[in-house]
């Protein structure tokens, strides 16, 4: 490396950069991941459930690659033991407004878009309603908070401060979800989830609290299209 | 506008985290004013490209919302001749005359709320750029390139439309981050060491 080149590297000003990249590598593989994902499906018209698992195992792959590189945090983080009683009801508390807020949000929004049918593929091809338990409900709750509440996290806070690195990561995440309508919401909950990390000091809650959400969503849909 | 209001970040570092480089920031911090202005003007320009950005979304907005309605308009007019329970094939599906109704009117509405919606985020992100910039910066990117790669799904020709610009803003808003994350390293290390 050159003399300028090995100034530059070494340059203290540039670290907080490099450590601000690979948030932005991750973003930028899950948001490509997704248009991938769009395109082929704009392209072939295969709705298949087969395309939502090669997704999710790439976004799997992606996200368990960046929580090594935080792994000593992450892994203290998916531990029980952080979490006492009283960050237990702060978590209940914070996950009762979060439905409630978003809830009201898709009540309105249902006046302006339709809300996605996410079982129709899976009605479609046959698969069993668990396998839409496992792909929407259990992988998104199990790894989105292992890369936002995990990685994201953990990589912004000593960066930007607690607050604003709750914010970003809030926004970071409904903005990932590719959709302007639900925008909102997802930043809503996204704020829920990293409070709760916050709180908690422990990935576990927000897995569950994110995981029971999906859940929700899921057997309200199922209830209104008979499945 | 000055990133130095910012809440600067806990000097201690988290638990397993390693601690910024304290003193080659130390070094950094003595070379003058010229790199602090500089830096300051280029998260100033950061943020102006997301009120741009902003506005340029809300004019987009507006103007595609009052075309869609003219054709929203003519195709109730075609419409209004049917009855409710006549059925039509629209795009491969067969809908009633009722239901495509509807259809319309909702279209037309969304035509003006979502891009005027993404406008009032990029408007919210530029006041959040004013008092912090880095997180607002960053989420500005993020969402700008992720609704011009969207947009490009639905139509590849899009890309290229506004490319000059597009480049622009991309770079400014990763400048403005580079230069905001070097002013927060400087603030928290001040703020750690404040008699220095």
């Amino acid at each position: 490396m050159s003399e300028v080149g090995r100034a530059v590297r070494q340059n203290p000003l540039h670290e907080p950069w490099r450590r601000f990249v690979p948030v932005l590598w991750l973003m930028a593989l899950l948001t490509g991941s997704s248009i991938v994902g769009a395109i082929y499906l704009r392209v072939s018209g295969d709705e298949s459930p087969w395309f939502e698992v090669a997704v999710t195992a790439f976004d799997a792959l992606v996200i368990v690659a960046f929580a090594l590189r935080e792994r000593a945090l992450v892994r203290a983080a998916l531990s029980f033991d952080r979490v006492t009683g009283r960050g237990w009801l702060y978590c209940l508390a914070v996950f009762g407004v979060m439905v409630v807020v978003v809830e009201v949000y898709f009540w309105l929004g249902q006046f302006l878009f339709d809300m996605i049918d996410m079982l129709e593929s899976y009605r479609a091809a046959g698969w069993p309603p668990w396998s839409a338990v496992v792909l929407i409900v259990l992988c998104p709750a199990f790894f989105e908070e292992l890369a936002f509440r995990g990685f994201l996290l953990e990589r912004l806070q000593p960066l930007m401060g607690r607050r604003d690195a709750l914010l970003l990561q809030a926004a970071l995440f409904s903005i990932l979800h590719l959709s302007p309508a639900i925008l909102p919401s997802h930043f809503c909950i996204g704020l829920g989830l990293g409070l709760m990390r916050q709180r908690t000091g422990s990935l576990v809650p927000g897995m569950f609290a994110h995981g029971l959400w999906n859940l929700i969503v899921l057997v309200e849909e199922g209830l209104l299209t008979g499945w | 506008m000055s990133t130095s209001s910012d809440p600067a970040p806990s000097p201690e570092p988290e638990p397993g985290q390693e601690p910024l480089p304290a003193a080659s920031v130390r070094r950094s911090r003595g070379r003058g004013h010229h790199a602090a202005a500089a830096r300051r003007k280029s998260t100033v320009n950061a943020a102006k490209w997301v009120l741009i950005v902003a506005v340029l979304q809300v004019l987009f907005g507006l103007v595609m919302g009052f075309n869609t309605a003219k054709e929203a308009d003519q195709a109730m007019q075609n419409l209004a001749t049917m009855e409710d329970d006549d059925t039509l094939e629209i795009e491969g599906e067969e809908m009633t005359v009722a239901e495509t109704r509807k259809l319309v009117q909702r279209e037309k509405l969304q035509a003006f709320v979502f891009p005027i919606g993404l406008g009032v985020v990029f408007l919210a992100l530029w006041f959040w750029a004013r008092v912090s910039p880095l997180p607002a910066l960053s989420s500005a990117l993020v969402l700008f390139v992720s609704v011009h790669l969207l947009e490009a799904v639905v139509d590849p020709t899009s890309l290229a439309r506004g490319i000059i610009l597009k480049v622009f803003v991309i770079g400014g808003l990763i400048k403005g981050i580079k230069s905001a994350l070097e002013q927060r390293a400087i603030d928290a290390h001040a703020e750690a060491e404040p008699a220095e």
